[in-house]
């Protein structure tokens, strides 16, 4: 795993949120903290365990994410409550 | 597991016409759903909402086979209306054909092995099959039909290929090959309630399903889904060959369209667009023709003449059906010779913006901005047909995820939003008075927009959903799809709205022949007189904004204003109530609760605004 700066921050067990996600970096996704979107996100191939990567950080707004070609806005609220693991590029796909 | 209840009866099932079979069809949304419906029917034979929701379903035939479009969904289930009428459909079905886009089968497969795991004879049809070869994307359509347990056919269904093979191979629809691992969970259910497909979805912990059964539902959803999506990312794996990175020239203008330094100049000519097209020329030389010219000159008159062979003109029953705001004149003109080219426009656009994939990425623009109000970026839809007709967006407000954002956008539409009629007028008033003032009624909107929203987000209970919507790939919208959505969509809100008008303009006559409309003018007048230094003649202005929002605005004309009593009287009419036809949409949307809280908040808040501007644009001079 990759640490760029240590400016992220850290949740509780070294886990991370997908708002920490930075343009081109890939993570996995743990888990959801929100019933209504995980299984939204399910339907869209972003459940837990699912690659993404992310293309498109809006400042301020919502992340845009991919999972194959899947292409997926999700409000940066909600990403807080992702919680993800950072990967290596060269380790996920 | 749940303790043992009788099972309840199932629902009453909904008059289904004798056909020999029911086809049903399945899909996500964007995959072309409705193309392969009319390849297969020929035209919409009956458009109708399901019982209890406002969502469409459409049905047509083909011989002997009733065929059924579903609305689109990513799953089966209860997360949405739109989710829970494709589920009652789907259970109706002897055949499903599920519609999948061979662009993103990873996406699409989800839906598919639910309804193989719900035990459905099916047939799937890959469909835009070009698209996929163009994008560099090739499906082993045999090894996926081996893997899947069904026929699967490829279509490229707005050129109407693929229609014979799917009708030639619509006999051999067989149930696939379900999770086996589900098994034991399903069978004893299936047994117990008479059908695999729900026993599946009370698996799911789908809470409807298990309550027509009188059970519980499962906690296993999760579990089940993701399950799922494991099998749909391995079989795509298998299947899946691609020559060519999606990426390039759409995923850099996908960017640019996103991000606020690009996206919002380019929000900017949208929208400067839109008010040449639909402020313009649609609600100015198109209404010009349609209303002035068809309905005032030849309609009315008609109407008129033959109204007053039974009713001596100036009787009551006369004003009622053609007077001022005469039920079978104004109404009429109304309803056809404005709402109907404003509310086409209106669809025709936001159909171009869907189909071409920039809506989407709109509200992705905009989520932060609506956050701060209490909303998220899915919002923008309902807000710009607001800018239409505010009725329009109003109902539109029925796609937003919780009340809670209901409850928001459409106070801001009934306070802060113009309407396309009265953009209208108010453009053409401002016309006179130069830009600094047309540029401070804008900003005064803007601010007002902000602020309520602003404290609707503070005061209003409960929480609002998070934005989390798919970006399909930008491509050139197909005119065919564009002018079949947007024509629907019209003919429901006609059909839909135009009682309301029809009830409204009936109110506004009675007080009109009853005396109380003078009377409220009347009683008015120290408020406009006194407070807003305005003419006497403005109340009347504002009692008529409430029947047409563009006629109390076209009142002004004649008033002979200073360039600052312009600015305070259209500020105020503004943000005065919404049109009579709105208040009714509200009314029935929001509950009378509401509406009362609505109209006694924009009634004195317009007032408030309205003076405090009187006073600061007299202290600047």
């Amino acid at each position: 795993m990759k640490m760029r700066n240590g400016q992220r921050k850290k949740q509780q067990g070294g886990t991370q949120t997908l708002d920490t996600m930075r343009r081109g970096e890939h993570c996995r996704i743990l888990g959801i903290d929100d019933d209504r979107a995980r299984g939204q996100a399910i339907r869209f191939g972003m459940g837990e365990g699912a690659l993404l990567s992310c293309i498109t950080k809006v400042p301020a707004g919502p992340l845009v994410m991919r999972s194959g070609r899947q292409e997926i806005a999700i409000g940066r609220q909600l990403a807080q409550r992702i919680r993800i693991e950072h990967l290596d590029p060269q380790g996920s796909c | 597991m749940a303790t043992c209840h009788t099972p309840t009866p199932t629902r009453a099932d909904a008059a289904a016409p004798a056909a020999a079979r029911t086809i049903v069809l399945a899909g996500n949304p964007n995959v072309g759903k409705s193309v392969v419906f009319a390849a297969l029917t020929g035209t919409y034979v009956d458009v109708s909402n399901f019982p209890g929701t406002t969502v469409e379903i459409f049905r047509g035939r083909r011989g002997e086979l009733e065929i059924i479009d579903t609305p689109g969904v990513y799953g089966v289930g209860s997360l949405n209306d739109e989710e829970a009428v494709a589920r009652d459909v789907i259970l109706t079905a002897d055949t499903v054909v599920n519609i999948v886009d061979a662009v993103h089968p990873e996406r699409d497969l989800f839906l598919t092995l639910q309804l193989i795991d719900m035990g459905l004879p099916m047939i799937v049809a890959l469909n835009m099959a070009d698209e996929a070869r163009k994008q560099g994307v090739a499906i082993d359509r045999d090894l996926l039909e081996d893997l899947l347990g069904v026929p699967v056919v490829e279509m490229v269904a707005v050129k109407g290929e693929g229609v014979d093979e799917l009708l030639a191979r619509l006999p051999e629809a067989r149930p696939g090959h379900a999770d086996p691992a589900l098994d034991a969970d399903v069978l004893p259910l299936a047994a117990r309630i008479g059908s695999r497909a729900e026993a599946i979805l009370v698996l799911e912990g789908d809470p409807v399903i298990a309550e027509r059964h009188g059970i519980e539902p499962h906690a296993s959803a999760d579990c089940v889904y993701t399950a799922r999506r494991a099998r749909v990312n391995d079989m795509v794996g298998h299947v899946l060959t691609t020559t060519t990175e999606g990426a390039g020239l759409g995923a850099h203008v996908s960017y640019l369209m996103m991000h606020p330094l690009t996206g919002l100049p380019m929000l900017g000519a949208l929208l400067w667009l839109m008010y040449k097209v639909l402020g313009e020329w649609v609600a100015g030389d198109v209404v010009g023709f349609t209303e002035g010219t068809l309905m005032n000159g030849y309609y009315e008159p008609f109407m008129r003449g033959l109204v007053s062979k039974v009713f001596a003109a100036g009787s009551a029953g006369y004003t009622f059906l053609a007077g001022e705001f005469g039920v079978v004149t104004m109404t009429v003109t109304y309803l056809l010779g404005v709402i109907l080219p404003l509310v086409a426009g209106f669809y025709l656009l936001m159909a171009l913006l869907e189909d071409s994939g920039y809506l989407p990425r709109i509200a992705a623009l905009a989520d932060r901005s609506l956050t701060s109000l209490g909303l998220n970026g899915r919002a923008v839809i309902p807000l710009i047909l607001g800018l239409g007709c505010v009725t329009m967006g109003t109902l539109t407000t029925r796609i937003l995820g919780s009340k809670r954002e209901r409850f928001i956008a459409t106070a801001l539409m009934a306070i802060a939003v113009p309407c396309s009629a009265q953009i209208a007028v108010i453009s053409a008033l401002m016309a006179r008075v130069g830009g600094w003032y047309a540029l401070g009624y804008f900003a005064a909107l803007l601010a007002i927009f902000v602020a309520v929203g602003t404290v609707l987000n503070k005061l209003t209970p409960g929480v609002s959903t998070d934005l989390l919507i798919d970006l399909p790939p930008l491509r050139v919208p197909r005119m065919g799809n564009v002018l079949r959505k947007s024509s629907t969509k019209v003919y429901h809100f006609m059909k839909e709205v135009a009682v309301f008008f029809l009830a409204g303009a009936a109110l506004i006559s009675v007080l009109d022949i009853t005396g109380a409309l003078t009377w409220v003018q009347t009683v008015a007048q120290p408020l406009t007189v006194g407070w807003l230094h305005l003419p006497k003649e403005a109340a009347t202005a504002f009692v008529m904004g409430f029947v047409r929002r563009d006629f109390g605005a076209a009142g002004f004309f004649t008033m002979n204003l200073s360039s600052a009593q312009l600015l305070v009287a259209m500020v105020t009419i503004t943000l005065f109530v919404p049109c009579v036809a709105s208040v009714m949409v509200i009314l029935k949307e929001r509950g009378w609760r509401y509406l009362a809280g609505l109209l006694v908040t924009s009634v004195s808040g317009a007032f408030l605004v309205g003076g405090l501007l009187t006073r600061l644009l007299e202290v600047l001079r």
